[in-house]
C-alpha cells in the first residue's frame, strides 16, 4: 500500500509540473521544433508510463514487499534526522560555530548514549572542549586559509 | 607534455596530498558503512580553492584508496567495508581464520595493484582515443549516446527495470527545473527565485549518496564495536613470490579486464563488477571446490576487479563527460565548481589537466600498495574509530561541502531533501546512480536533442541525417528490451527447472 501511495504522489507531481508546462513560453524563432516544454513532458510520459508498469506488475505478481519508509522517522534515524534539520536550519542565524559545537556535541552525545547506554559526564565535558575547538580550528582554516565563506549568522 | 605532468605529479606538495588522500581514502574504505563516494564527498570543500591538478590529485587518491580499504575489514572482520568488497569476504576471511589473514591481505593488496595499473593503463590508452572520435561528433550523436547511457544505467539492475525508469525520470525532472537550455525559458521554479539557476550538482549527489548513507550508517550504531589486532600483520607475507604471481596472473589479467568494462558501463560500478568477476573466475578455476574456502583466486577475482573499476569509471567521464559511478559524478561536480567542464573538448582545452588524471591514475595506485604494505598496522587500528564520532562529523562535512561551493544556504536544503529521498529510493530498490546519471545528463541531453532537431528539423531527419546518432538511439532502445527478453528466459528457466524437481521428487 505504501509504495502505491509513493507511486500515486509521483504521478501527482508529474502532472502539476506537465500542467506548468502548458505556461511555458515558447520563443519559436530560437527552437521551432522543441521548444522548452517538450523535454519535461516527455519525461513526463516516461514517469507516468513506468509507474504503470509497476501498478501492472503489482498485479500481476501475487508477493509484496513493504514500503520502507517509516523507519525514517522512527528511533535513531528520527533524532538524528530532527538534529540535522535543525542544525541546517539555524545555521545562518546563529553562525557556523555555534551551530556545529552545539550539533556535533549533541548528536555525539545522543549516538553515545545509544551506542553504551549511558552519558559518562568527565568525558562529555572533554569532548564537548575539544568538539568546539575542532570547530573554532576548522572554521578558521576555512575562512583565513583557505578564502571560504561559512555562515556567519544572523544574530552574532 | 608527458615530462612536465609528471614533474607536477612528483612534486613534494602533490606527493604530499597523493599520500594524504591515498590514507584518508583507505580509511574511508576500511571502515563498514562509508566508502570512497563518502570520502571525496568530505573532501569536496577543501578541494574548491585549491589549484585544479591539487584538488584533482586529492580526491583521485581518496577514491582509489577507498577502493582497495573495503579489503581490510572483508578480510578480517568478514564485514564489506564497501559494497565492491562483498566478494573479498567469501574467500578473504575463510583465509584468515585459517590462520593467514596477512596473506589474505597481501593478495588483495598485490590484485588491487594489478586491477588499479591495468585500468590505469586502459584508461590512458582508450580516453584520448575515445575523446578525439568524440570530437568529430555533432549534437544528435551526443544526444544518442547520453540517450544510450541513460537506458544502460536503469536497465543495469535485474528485474528492476520500471524502478531504475522512475528514479531516472526524477533525476531528469530535477535537471529540468531552472532555466531551459536554448531559449533561457524559466521553468518550474514555484516562484522561488533560488531554484532559477536549477538545483546544483553537488547538492543532489552529496545529498543522494553521501547524506543518505549516514542515513543508512546509523543502523551500525550499537553493533559495529569492532574488536581486531593490527599485529596479525607480518608484512613479509604481503608480497608475492614470484611463482604466486605466475599462477594467479590469469585470474588477475581477466578479473581486471571486467573490472574496467563494468566501470565504464555507467551505473554498474565496483559491486556488480566485482561480483561477476568472483563468478568468472570461480567458473574458469581448475579449483572450484576451494571457492568460499579461502580461495586465491577468490580475493583476486574480487579486489582485481574492483580496483579495476576506477580507471575505467574515468573513461567516459574524460571523453565524454559521462561520469561511471557515484565517486566520478562527485569528482566532476568538484570539477565544475572548479571551472573545468568535463567533456569530449576537454583534451584539447585543458590538456595538461587530462593528462594529469591519466598519469596520476598510474602513480596513484603504485603508491597506494606501498602505503598500504608500510601502514596496515594502523589501518587496522584506526577502523575501530566509533560511528557515533563518524556519523556527525561526516554530515558536518556535507553541509559545508554544500554550502561553500555557492555560499546558499539553499542547497543545503536541496542537500537535506535528497538526502531523505535518496535514503527512500535506495531502500526500495529505486537505483539512485540512474538518478543522479539522469541529473547529470538531463541538461545536456536536452540541449543536443534540441539543437540537433532545430538543425535536422525533425526526429525522423536526424535518425535519417546522422547514423551514429541514431544507431546509439536503437541501441538505447534495444537494450531495455534485450534486458527483459533475458529476464523472461531466466525466469521461463527457473519455472522449468522448479516443475523438473517436483517431478524428480514424485
Amino acid at each position: 500500500m505504501g509504495e502505491m501511495l509513493f507511486w500515486l504522489l509521483l504521478l501527482a507531481v508529474g502532472g502539476i509540473l506537465f500542467l506548468q508546462t502548458l505556461d511555458f513560453k515558447v520563443i519559436a524563432m530560437m527552437d521551432p521544433v522543441m521548444g522548452p516544454a517538450r523535454f519535461p513532458r516527455i519525461v513526463i510520459g516516461l514517469l507516468a508510463f513506468s509507474i504503470l508498469g509497476l501498478f501492472v506488475v503489482r498485479l500481476i505478481k501475487k508477493e509484496r514487499t513493504a514500503f520502507v519508509f517509516g523507519e525514517l522517522f522512527t528511533g535513531i534515524r528520527l533524532r538524528l534526522g530532527a538534529l540535522t534539520v535543525c542544525y541546517i536550519l539555524i545555521l545562518e542565524k546563529i553562525g557556523f560555530v555555534i551551530a556545529t559545537s552545539l550539533f556535533l556535541i549533541l548528536a555525539t552525545m545522543y549516538l553515545y548514549f545509544v551506542e553504551y547506554g549511558s552519558i559518562p559526564v568527565k568525558r562529555t565535558l572533554i569532548r564537548s572542549v575539544v568538539i568546539v575547538g575542532s570547530v573554532v580550528l576548522l572554521q578558521m582554516v576555512f575562512t583565513k586559509v583557505m578564502g571560504v565563506m561559512l555562515p556567519l549568522g544572523t544574530y552574532f | 607534455m608527458a615530462v612536465e605532468v609528471i614533474q607536477n605529479i612528483l612534486q613534494p606538495s602533490s606527493l604530499l596530498l597523493i599520500i594524504s588522500g591515498i590514507c584518508l581514502g583507505i580509511l574511508f574504505g576500511a571502515i563498514p558503512g562509508l566508502s570512497s563516494t563518502t570520502g571525496v564527498a568530505l573532501l569536496m570543500p577543501f578541494t574548491y580553492t585549491m589549484d585544479t591538478i591539487p584538488a584533482l590529485l586529492l580526491m583521485l587518491s581518496v577514491y582509489f584508496g577507498g577502493m582497495s580499504g573495503g579489503l581490510i575489514p572483508a578480510i578480517l572482520l568478514k564485514i564489506p567495508g564497501t559494497p565492491a568488497s562483498v566478494a573479498t569476504t567469501f574467500d578473504g576471511y575463510p583465509m584468515a581464520q585459517k590462520g593467514r589473514p596477512s596473506k589474505a591481505l597481501g593478495i588483495g593488496i598485490s590484485a588491487s595493484l594489478f586491477g588499479g595499473i591495468f585500468s590505469a593503463l586502459a584508461l590512458l590508452l582508450f580516453s584520448p582515443l575515445l575523446s578525439q572520435f568524440a570530437l568529430s561528433f555533432g549534437p544528435f550523436e551526443y544526444f544518442g549516446i547520453s540517450f544510450f547511457a541513460l537506458m544502460v544505467v536503469s536497465t543495469i539492475s535485474e528485474g528492476k527495470m520500471l524502478k531504475g525508469f522512475v528514479a531516472l525520470s526524477i533525476g531528469l525532472l530535477m535537471s529540468c527545473v531552472g532555466t531551459s537550455p536554448i531559449d533561457g525559458v524559466k521553468r518550474f521554479q514555484m516562484g522561488i527565485p533560488a531554484m532559477s539557476g536549477g538545483f546544483q550538482l553537488m547538492s543532489v549527489v552529496i545529498g543522494v549518496f553521501a547524506l543518505a548513507e549516514m542515513l543508512n550508517s546509523v543502523k551500525l550504531i550499537g553493533s559495529s564495536r569492532i574488536h581486531v589486532d593490527g599485529n596479525v600483520v607480518r608484512k613479509n607475507d604481503f608480497f608475492l613470490t614470484a611463482a604466486e604471481w605466475k599462477k594467479n596472473l590469469g585470474t588477475m589479467f581477466r578479473s581486471s579486464v571486467i573490472g574496467t568494462i563494468a566501470g565504464v558501463l555507467p551505473g554498474l560500478g565496483g559491486a556488480a563488477g566485482s561480483m561477476l568477476s568472483y563468478m568468472q573466475a570461480k567458473k574458469a578455476s581448475k579449483r572450484p571446490e576451494e571457492f568460499g574456502n579461502g580461495s586465491e583466486e577468490g580475493i583476486i577475482a574480487s579486489e582485481a576487479a574492483n580496483n579495476a573499476v576506477t580507471g575505467g569509471a574515468l573513461i567516459p567521464l574524460l571523453s565524454l563527460g559521462i561520469p561511471g559511478d557515484a565517486a566520478t559524478a562527485l569528482v566532476m561536480g568538484a570539477l565544475t565548481v572548479q571551472g573545468i567542464q568535463i567533456g569530449p573538448g576537454l583534451f584539447r582545452t585543458n590538456g595538461e589537466f587530462v593528462y594529469t588524471t591519466l598519469y596520476a591514475s598510474v602513480f596513484i595506485n603504485l603508491i597506494l600498495f606501498f602505503i598500504a604494505v608500510i601502514a596496515m598496522k594502523i589501518f587496522i587500528n584506526i577502523i575501530k574509530i566509533p560511528k557515533y564520532y563518524l556519523i556527525p562529523i561526516v554530515i558536518v562535512f556535507c553541509v559545508i561541502g554544500c554550502y561553500t561551493a555557492n555560499s546558499r544556504i539553499f542547497d543545503v536544503y536541496v542537500m537535506l531533501i535528497c538526502g531523505y529521498i535518496g535514503y527512500i529510493l535506495d531502500k526500495n530498490g529505486y537505483s539512485l546512480t540512474a538518478l543522479v546519471l539522469g541529473f547529470i545528463l538531463g541538461t545536456t541531453s536536452e540541449q543536443y536533442l534540441r539543437r540537433a532537431l532545430i538543425y535536422f528539423g525533425s526526429f525522423g531527419n536526424a535518425m535519417r541525417g546522422s547514423l551514429l546518432g541514431a544507431a546509439f538511439v536503437v541501441l538505447g532502445v534495444a537494450y531495455p528490451l534485450a534486458a527483459l527478453i533475458r529476464q523472461r528466459l531466466k525466469q521461463k528457466q527457473q519455472i522449468r527447472a522448479g516443475n523438473d524437481g517436483r517431478r524428480d521428487e514424485n
